[in-house]
This record gives structure tokens, sequence and C-alpha cells, in this order.
């Protein structure tokens, strides 16, 4: 009986359109305007590009060598910061003006920054200019005070000593796009509540005349019932398998190396979305309508306050509220799927899941006491 | 309409809610003003306190803001992967004993791959130590004191820079103003199509329909009675909005530029209610209207750039946001927020958009006009 319930349910449930459209198609559409706007947008406001600037081609640029050295010397091959092009400075105003270079250097005494306003580019531009005066002043301070010490200062200044290394927290791309699409597979998965408040309001004979008819059925309730919510586990997993396949294979979103992680994650994610929606269905009365408004509300509200609209928000409430990150669903599946993709340790990953579990428990629980061994006086 | 009353009551919680809560962080956030910032967050730890640490973290001072990460693997991680901080600096214990002894010890530092940020806060760690080690290898002093002297004097050497109006707009400044009417457009997207487009469904119900055509009323009255009322909406609906900001923002208020923002919002007012109203003739059944509601609005706003500013859009996405009304809406609100006061706002540009935003409504009123009256004409046929 349990199979025959199981399968027609899951025809019944397959032919809602509407719910499926909410539960599939809504989030793949919201993956491709996220794909279309936030993928890139690190890439384009972070990626370091050599600075186009110019050099004022004067008597004073030609005579000082030193100057002209260092400039070039940061303004060829790969690593170069500076896309130099020498111009007079007729040439070099009407470059700043119409947008081509950031700025210009002119040589002098001392070497002065002309830039068309502030940013990343002419502060680059500056701090390359201060760094040359200031190391010609201590060359020529030391050759002021220690004469003797001319060859050490020669080989100094020759050498190429690197005081930095570059040292990575983890092996994957800090790319903070990617958790757009967390917070949205998060969000897809407790869409599957659509399913679960569907389950309380098919399963209730005060609730809809589908329910009467079934509780009319000479078949236990619970069976009744379990067999259902396993049809809408199933097709919400399906879905939000499919989200997921979409996102990795199609938009290429990174979910790092633990597929079998990001799938518990997953599972546990549409299991605490079909035990809300069967939750939310059970307690609140009302209509139809009321329950769908409670369950998306507080779906849209937990998205962003896990950054799904913006990533500020979840920064701000870790910092301020961090009890509130604890307790937002979204936020524990968000932070979940970053732990697998980013974080050197799975501690905090293990964390989300209890935690997740705990909600699964809370809502299963509640549900089950409030629809359990209900009788009506006539249907 | 009364009945939608509580959704919309939602939506403009919802707004406001954002609206203030991004532009109150717009301040801090660094992610989306790199351009326009010269300094970048850095984290700064130091595992020995000595006068060289101290001097390199007062010359870094002009291009960081220090920001105070907790030192756990898991803290640096969250503080680089969601942009708290550009760069972590670990100077190691010892650094500065192996410094002054004429050693090369390197410091640990971590960037986002290939970032500007990282490239610039590099460069001026690598030039300081450079040129910090000259007067160590050179014997010119022989304790940190010494160095530290020098090196203050050495700093003190800057170039002249000068600024020139190179006539290129710099990137607009989000206020709560330019925020507010941003958001604006998805808000006003979303109210207008829902609730213009279920307004159409109820008025396009069968039996209704047939009811309205018995009374004594000619078809082109009701055309244009329907639309009145769709309109008065939407003007009830453009003047709460603007009498929100004069009560959440009231200085903001009184700013000339908010005359443009003001009629830029009434354009795309009109071309929403006009787009509501093409939906809702087009759609079949509420379900229809329910998922294009909701879609329409954010994939308007996600292309136009309300959500994402469209300086950090690729160009295929900008090529295809052209032809969603919503770009040219933002661009407009762009050209006033980068402008210090109403005499220097770009108003070609603010104008053109306008117009391109009131020829979008125009074609959208054409086509559901069309669209309804060929259902009409097939219905009564």
């Amino acid at each position: 009986m349990a199979a025959h319930v199981f399968c027609t349910r899951l025809k019944c449930l397959l032919r809602d359109r509407a719910t499926v459209f909410w539960t599939m198609a809504f989030p793949i559409i919201l993956a491709l305007l996220f794909n279309a706007t936030l993928r890139n947008v690190d890439k384009i406001s972070e990626s370091f590009h050599p600075v186009e600037a110019a050099v004022i081609d004067n008597a004073a640029y030609e005579k000082d060598s030193f100057f002209k050295e260092a400039l070039n010397a940061v303004s060829n091959g790969e690593g170069r910061i500076f896309d130099l092009t020498p111009v007079s400075e007729e040439e070099a105003d009407d470059l700043l003006k119409d947008g081509t270079i950031s700025g210009y250097f002119t040589a002098g005494d001392p070497v002065t920054v002309t830039a068309g306003g502030s940013g990343f580019e002419a502060s680059l531009m500056q701090t390359f200019a201060d760094s040359y005066l200031q190391m010609a002043y201590a060359s020529a301070n030391i050759m002021e005070t220690q004469p003797q010490a001319y060859e050490k200062l020669m080989t100094s200044l020759n050498e190429k000593t690197e005081y930095l290394r570059d040292v990575s927290i983890s092996d994957a791309e800090p790319d903070s796009a990617y958790s757009y699409f967390y917070s949205l597979l998060a969000m897809a998965c407790l869409y599957a509540g659509f399913w679960g408040l569907k389950e309380t309001e098919d399963i209730q004979a005060d609730l809809s005349a589908r329910a009467a008819r079934v509780n009319t059925a000479p078949v236990k309730k619970g069976k009744m019932f379990f067999s259902s919510l396993a049809a809408s586990f199933v097709i919400s997993m399906t879905e939000i398998l499919l989200l997921f396949l979409f996102l990795r294979y199609v938009l290429a979103i990174d979910f790092g190396m633990h597929t079998d992680l990001v799938l518990l994650t997953t599972a546990a994610g549409c299991l605490l979305g079909l035990s809300g929606g069967a939750f939310i269905g059970a307690v609140v009365r009302g209509s139809e309508n009321l329950k769908t408004g409670v369950m998306l509300g507080l779906t849209m509200t937990g998205c962003m306050l896990a950054g799904m609209m913006y990533q500020g928000i979840r920064t701000q409430i870790l910092e301020n509220a961090p009890v509130v990150g604890w307790i937002n669903p979204v936020n524990l599946l968000t932070d979940a799927y970053y732990n697998i993709y980013y974080m050197p340790s799975l501690g905090r990953f293990w964390s989300d899941i209890a935690a997740l579990c705990a909600f699964i428990a809370v809502f299963s629980a509640g549900t089950f006491l409030k629809i359990r061994r209900q009788k009506y006086a006539s249907l | 309409m009364w009945q939608n009353r509580l959704t919309l009551l939602i939506y403009i919680t919802v707004f406001m809610t954002l609206s203030v809560i991004m532009s109150a962080s717009a301040s801090t956030d660094q992610s989306y003003q790199m351009y326009t910032s010269e300094k970048t967050d850095v984290a700064f730890l130091a595992e020995e306190d000595t006068p060289l640490v101290e001097g390199l973290r007062t010359a870094l001072s002009g291009n960081a803001v220090f920001v105070d990460v907790k030192d756990t693997p898991s803290a640096l991680a969250d503080a680089l992967y969601y942009r708290e901080v550009s760069y972590i600096i670990r100077v190691p214990a010892g650094f500065s004993e192996s410094f002054m002894k004429g050693e090369d010890p390197q410091l640990s530092c971590t960037s986002v791959p290939g970032s500007f940020s990282g490239t610039y806060i590099s460069e001026k760690l690598q030039r300081w130590l450079s040129t910090a080690s000259l007067y160590v290898k050179t014997g010119t002093v022989t304790d940190e004191t010494m160095l530290a002297a020098q090196m203050n004097k050495t700093m003190a050497k800057t170039a002249s820079v000068s600024l020139m109006d190179s006539g290129v707009k710099s990137s607009a400044k989000y206020s709560f103003l330019s925020y507010y009417f941003k958001y604006l457009a998805y808000i006003l997207a979303a109210v207008l199509i829902s609730i213009m487009a279920v307004l159409m469904q109820v008025f396009n119900d069968k039996d209704l329909r047939h009811r309205t055509f018995c009374s004594p009323i000619t078809s082109y009255s009701y055309s244009v009675q329907f639309l009145l009322a769709g309109a008065s909406f939407s003007a009830g609906l453009w003047i709460v909005m603007m009498m929100l900001v004069a009560v959440f923002n009231g200085k903001s208020f009184f700013q000339g530029t908010t005359l443009l923002y003001a009629a830029n919002a009434l354009a795309y007012t009109l071309m929403a209610s006009a787009l509501g109203f093409l939906i809702g003739t087009l759609a079949t059944s509420r379900e229809q209207v329910g998922a294009l509601s909701t879609i329409v609005p954010l994939g308007f706003s996600f292309l136009g750039g309300v959500f994402i500013p469209q300086a950090f859009m690729g160009n295929g996405v900008l090529a295809a946001a052209r032809y969603t009304p919503a770009y040219w809406y933002v661009k407009a609100n762009d050209a006033v927020a980068a402008a210090k006061d109403l005499g220097s706002v770009d108003i070609v540009t603010v104008r053109s958009s306008i117009l391109v935003v009131l020829c979008f409504g125009a074609a959208f009123l054409a086509i559901g006009l069309a669209a309804e009256k060929r259902r009409r004409e097939f219905s009564e046929s």
C-alpha cells in the first residue's frame, strides 16, 4: 500500500505545474541572471591590469637616466605595472582628457604626477614616484654619510631581493561571486517547503477536500503521510540535483572537491525545506495563500540575511549578531557549501550540518505532534 | 487593488529596509568603490613588536585601512573571501632581527590572486623594504631606532601630485538618494506589473467582461476609464514613494537633483504600468501572471544594473541590457548621482535616457492595446 500511495502521489505532485515552476524553473532562471551579472564582478572590479600612463618626453626626462631606467623597468615584460607612452605635454593633456591614460609623469626635481582623478591607478603612479624619490634620497643620503659604502650601495641597488612570500589560505580561489550561487541553491532547498506545505494541506481533513477524501481511505494516516512525504522528497531532491548539475556543469560554479559533502548538504537542505514547509502548514492556521506567504517571507528574509542580495549584510550580521546566522537555515546551508569549497578544514561545515539536523528534528517533531491522532466530527 | 494591499505593504517594507541597509553599508563597502578609493583593507598580523615593524605599519597607513581580524585560519579565510580585507600581511617572529643583520627575510602575504589591490600593496611593501635595506646593507644604521629615524626622513620625500579635470566621469557616488532611486526601479516594476496584470485578469474574466459590455458604455470609454484607473494608481504609488524619501532622508529630499531623480522615476512608473497592462493582456492565468510579475522585474533589474553597477558588467551583458528599460533608468540615475549639484548634471544623458524609457512604455502600451483589441474582436466573433 505504501508503494501504491508513493507512486500515485508522485504522479499527482508532478501534475502541479505551478509548484514545479517555482521549485525548479525559477531558481534556474535566477541562476542565469546571477551568472549574467554577478559572475564577473570580482574579475572586472579587482583584476590587475597595467596602468595606462604617459611620461613627458622632454629634456629633463632625457637627462634623468635613473628615472628613465626605473620607469622602463616597471613598464616592460609580463609583470609590468605601467603601459607607458612617452609623449609631449600637450599630447599628454589630450590623452588624459579623453581618458586614454590615467595620468602622466613629468621628470624634474621633484618628479610630478598629473592624474585625472583619485583611484587605484593614480595611487599606483604616486606610489611609484614616491618610492623612486625615496630611493634616490636614501642613496644620496648614504653617499653623503658613508662615501666608502659606494660599492655596497651599488650592489644593493642592482640586486632584486624579494621580501614578500605569497601564502595561500586555501587551495580554492577566493571568488566571492560563488556565494551568491550557494545562497541560491540554499533558497532552492528551502523552496522544497512548497511540497511540504502541500503534504500537510493534503493530509489534514479540515484543510482541503482532497485530504477529507484521503482520510476516509482505510490506510493509516502515518503511512499515508510518510509515503506522500517520500514522494515529495524524491521530487524536490531531483529538482535540486538538476539545479546543482546546471550550476556545476553549465555555469561552471566551483563547489570544491568534496562532491559527496555537497550532496549530503543538499539532501539535508531538502529535508529541512520539506519539514519546514510541513511545519508551517501544520502550525499556521489560515488560508493556503497565507501559509505560502509566511513560508516565502521567511525564506526570502533568510536569503537576504544570508547575503543573497548583498553580501555585506551577511558579514555585518556575523560580526554584530552571530546568533542570527545560526538560526537562519539559508545562512547555514550557504555556509556549508562555502566551507566545502573554500575552508582549509571542515570543522565549521560539520557544525552547520549539526544545526541543520537540529532544525529538521524540531520541525518534524512539531509537525508530527500537531497532525497525529486528529479526529474529525464530520467530513 | 485594495485586495493586494498586503503584497504592496510587504514590497514597500522590504524595499525600504534594503535601501537603508545598502546606503548605510555603501560608505564602508570597498568592493564596489574600488577605483574611487586610494586605500585598501589590510589585515596586519605582526608576531613581534619592533621599531621596524612599527615603521612598516606607519608607511603603509597611507595606502591601507587596517582591519582587525581574528588570527585564526577560519577567520582569515572568511575575511579574504568576503572581502572584509583584500590583503593579509604576516610579519614572522625574528623578522626584524634577521633584516637588521642584512639577511633577506620575507613577509608572508596573502591576497586575492591577480588583484589590483594585491599588486598595489605588494609594490608599496617591497619598495619600502628595499629602501630600508639600503641603509642596513651599507652599514649606515646599526640599530632599528636609527633605521626608523632615517626612514622617517626618507618617507618625507614625496612626489608632487596634481589633479586635472580629465572630463572622464568618475563612478557614481551612491548616497542614500541614489540607492533609493536605483532600487525603486525594482519595486515599481514588481508592484505595478503584478497589480496591473492581476487587474487585467479580473477584468478579462469572461462573465465579468460580458456583463461590462452589456452596460451602456462604449468600448473606447471602457478602455480610457481602465487606463486612467491604472494611471491614477501608478501616480499614487509614485507620490507615496516620493513622500517616503522625505520621511527617511529629509535632508537629501531638498537637493536640486531630487527633481531629476523623481522625473526619471515617474517615467519608469509609467513604463512599468504599461508593461503590467501588456503582461495582463497576454497572460492566460493567474499562475502565469504570478510567474511573469516576479521574473520580468527581476530580469530587468539584474540586467539593467539595479542590483549590480553597470560598470562591473561584461560588454555582452551590457549590449543585451540596452534592450531593457531598467538599463536606461539606471543610466540616468547614475548620471545624476555622479554630479555634484544640479548644474553639473549631464542633462543630455538624463533627458535621452528618460525618453528611451518613455518610448519603451509607449511600445508596451501599443502592443497591449493591439492585443486587447484582437482578443475583444476574437471573443465577439
